[in-house]
């Protein structure tokens, strides 16, 4: 019987048996843009607010403190009759920190135990001691500061779309990696019968990733989609590179799920794994935060987790990062090769007679 | 007749455990052959060595007359099989599954007609996540004559079922011999055995310890009848029958060639005693009887 026709029959079944699995449904399409929602309010504008910050100034000289401090853009300043009401202020929990300026003494008041605020603190203090110094030391300004940006893609990179990347990067891991999971571990008796029937080991393994490439580019297209609609975020897609891509890192996220089940004795302990491994990836692999948040030892541990090169990958086709031809083309044959190299001793080893 | 599958010295081994031990046995095309033993005495590794499922240590594999060193393509294209813990796409409905299997074959039965032997018409669009163990055993048959094979090998299809269930299977075993497949049956149920098959080789410790036809099996006993009862007292039945057992629930059972003459040795006994008899039983000796004489243990143990 011809080869091709049992790979469709295969590629069929394990779709629709994909397409009617809700829970499985949920993870692949659902699940993921749920959490685009969260991260992407959590660390990015959605969510984001300026910084208020209490001020009193007890002479009139130090306005042009409160205008150096408005003018950057990143404080909003509230303004107190006194001292003791701005501290008042501070202490009802109004405010993080405060500002107070009296003669040439400055005060800067903050909550104690509160990590994410001592940058700004340090950065408050140092401004407003050299614009008062300047003030009162009849310093001429000199020294002029341009600003200017360079971008990283074809399109202004946003923290929506960096997040979007990350989770397009985390769907074609889970959908690949979970699924050699369920098909090698859970379902032995099932691959018995598969073994038992005429069909070469190679063919069931394509049918069944064939189905996954399928699905990991409905879900990404449909993100793609779905983040543009309804959250208005720009990308320029190069759909040709990210059809490559999601089928090369689809295959690698498949291989990994291989090693998982051929590491671990039970398809339980294999999953529990590749669970932990996934919050590891989404965590270290530059998937919902950039990789430079992270300290340096991690980053080099980061740069271990190929979640990180597939969300690279992914930015990279969506036009928010820049990557070179070459590295973006090395990727996807890397990532091909070792998914295939798995892949096809993985259907040798679990479609093959027990000894 | 002819002789569809053959099998000599079949050896395979668990590390210390010789799982099957030197087995031989012919096949004939359109008999019910079974291969009866306790749990752990090598059906399951025997058939799904047969099965092209696990490669054996030793042996000689003939199929149709023909020596076969692997079980390939061709010849898994002529056999059918049910193992004993099937699973399916459970997302896929009765006959989706059984479409997809008939996919793989280029022989094929129809699966319409297969739903109707199976008595599953009625759940041939259900998912099969909604089968009971029943359904799903009878699911595990159809797929298993989806290519319309010559030989069926039903691994212990009715272990785990209601005794109503059990039946309805024994009905669809019998209907597929009419129909005239080879049909390689294991069971740990001697009744089932008794009920359906035309030969039975005892299996135990992965070694043939008897063969032959039912009736066969029983007379190689020597015995007519086998006595059976309960007692509400105790008494020394053992001391008086050679061939008695007492069993676990405190039933006791004696093999005798007079069973007359036996029963009055145990009213005897049991009035001197002062001890009452219950539950008295005098049937025809059985498998069960056979594996008990040829072990010292019961199929059950």
């Amino acid at each position: 019987m011809n080869e091709l026709k049992k790979l469709i029959v295969v590629f069929k079944a394990y779709l629709k048996d994909s397409a009617r699995d809700k829970t499985a449904l949920f993870l692949t399409f659902l699940f993921p843009l749920v959490f685009l929602l969260i991260f992407a309010n959590v660390f990015t504008g959605g969510g984001y607010e300026t910084t208020k910050i209490g001020i009193f100034l007890d002479t009139p000289d130090a306005e042009i403190v409160k205008r150096t401090l408005e003018n950057t853009g990143a404080w909003e300043l509230i303004p107190y009759e006194s001292g003791s009401e701005l501290r008042a202020a501070l202490i009802d929990g109004k405010h993080e920190i405060g500002v107070i300026i009296e003669g040439n003494e400055i005060k800067l008041i903050y909550r104690e135990g509160s990590p994410a605020i001592m940058g700004e603190v340090q950065n408050i203090s140092m401004m407003v001691k050299t614009v008062l110094e300047r003030l009162y030391n009849e310093v001429v300004e000199i020294v002029k500061v341009k600003k200017e940006n360079y971008k990283a893609g074809r399109v202004v990179s946003t923290g929506r779309n960096f997040i979007l990347a990350g989770v397009i990067a985390i769907s074609i891991l889970s959908n690949g990696m979970f699924s050699v999971i369920s098909v090698f571990g859970a379902h032995k008796q099932f691959i018995k019968r598969l073994i038992a029937s005429p069909v070469k080991p190679v063919i069931m393994m394509a049918g069944m990733t064939l189905t996954r490439f399928v699905i990991s580019l409905i879900a990404a297209i449909f993100m793609l989609y779905l983040s543009h609609s309804m959250l208005a975020m720009v990308f320029d897609l190069s759909f040709a590179k990210f059809l490559v891509l999601a089928i090369t890192s689809t295959l690698a996220m498949m291989a990994l799920g291989v090693l998982f089940v051929s590491l671990f004795k039970t398809s339980k302990a294999a999953s529990n794994a590749a669970s932990i491994f996934m919050v590891i990836a989404t965590f270290f692999a530059g998937v919902y935060f950039p990789i430079t948040f992270l300290p340096k030892s991690l980053q080099t541990f980061a740069s271990f987790i190929p979640v990180k090169y597939v969300a690279q990958g992914v930015r990279y086709t969506l036009g928010v990062e820049y990557m070179s031809e070459h590295a973006f083309w090395m990727m996807n044959v890397v990532f091909a090769l070792s998914g295939i190299f798995l892949l096809v001793w993985a259907s040798n080893v679990f479609f093959r007679p027990e000894r | 007749m002819e002789e569809v599958l053959k099998v000599v010295g079949l050896k395979k081994c668990y590390e210390e455990v010789k799982a099957v031990d030197g087995i031989s046995f012919s096949i004939y095309r359109g008999e019910i052959f079974s291969l009866l033993g306790p749990n752990g005495a090598g059906k399951t590794t025997t058939m799904e060595i047969l099965e092209g499922l696990r490669r054996p240590d030793a042996g000689e594999i003939y199929y149709f007359g023909e020596r076969v060193q692997k079980i390939d393509m061709r010849i898994k294209e002529r056999i059918g099989m049910q193992l004993q813990d099937s699973r399916f796409f459970d997302y896929l409905t009765v006959k989706e599954n059984l479409e997809f299997f008939a996919g793989l074959y280029s022989r094929k039965n129809d699966v319409t007609r297969l739903l109707d032997i199976l008595g599953l018409q009625d759940k041939s669009k259900t998912l099969v996540k909604h089968l009971s163990g029943g359904q799903l055993k009878r699911l595990a048959i159809a797929v298993a004559l989806v290519n319309d094979p010559e030989v069926v090998f039903l691994d212990e299809p009715t272990t785990g079922l209601d005794p109503q269930a059990r039946r309805t299977l024994w009905n669809i075993i019998v209907k597929l011999k009419e129909m005239g497949k080879t049909i390689f049956l294991t069971t740990h149920y001697m009744e089932e055995a008794e009920q359906l098959a035309d030969r039975v080789f005892i299996i135990d410790h992965g070694r043939i310890i008897a063969s032959g036809t039912v009736n066969e099996l029983v007379n190689s006993l020597g015995m007519e009848s086998v006595v059976e009862f309960d007692l509400d007292g105790t008494m020394p039945v053992e001391e008086y029958f050679k061939d008695s057992r007492k069993f676990e629930d405190g039933r006791y059972e004696i093999t005798t060639h007079d069973p007359e003459k036996t029963l009055s040795i145990v009213y005897e006994l049991a009035r001197k005693h002062g001890v009452k008899i219950r539950n008295l039983v005098i049937r025809r000796p059985n498998l069960e009887d056979v594996f008990l004489h040829l072990t010292g243990r019961s199929l059950r143990d």
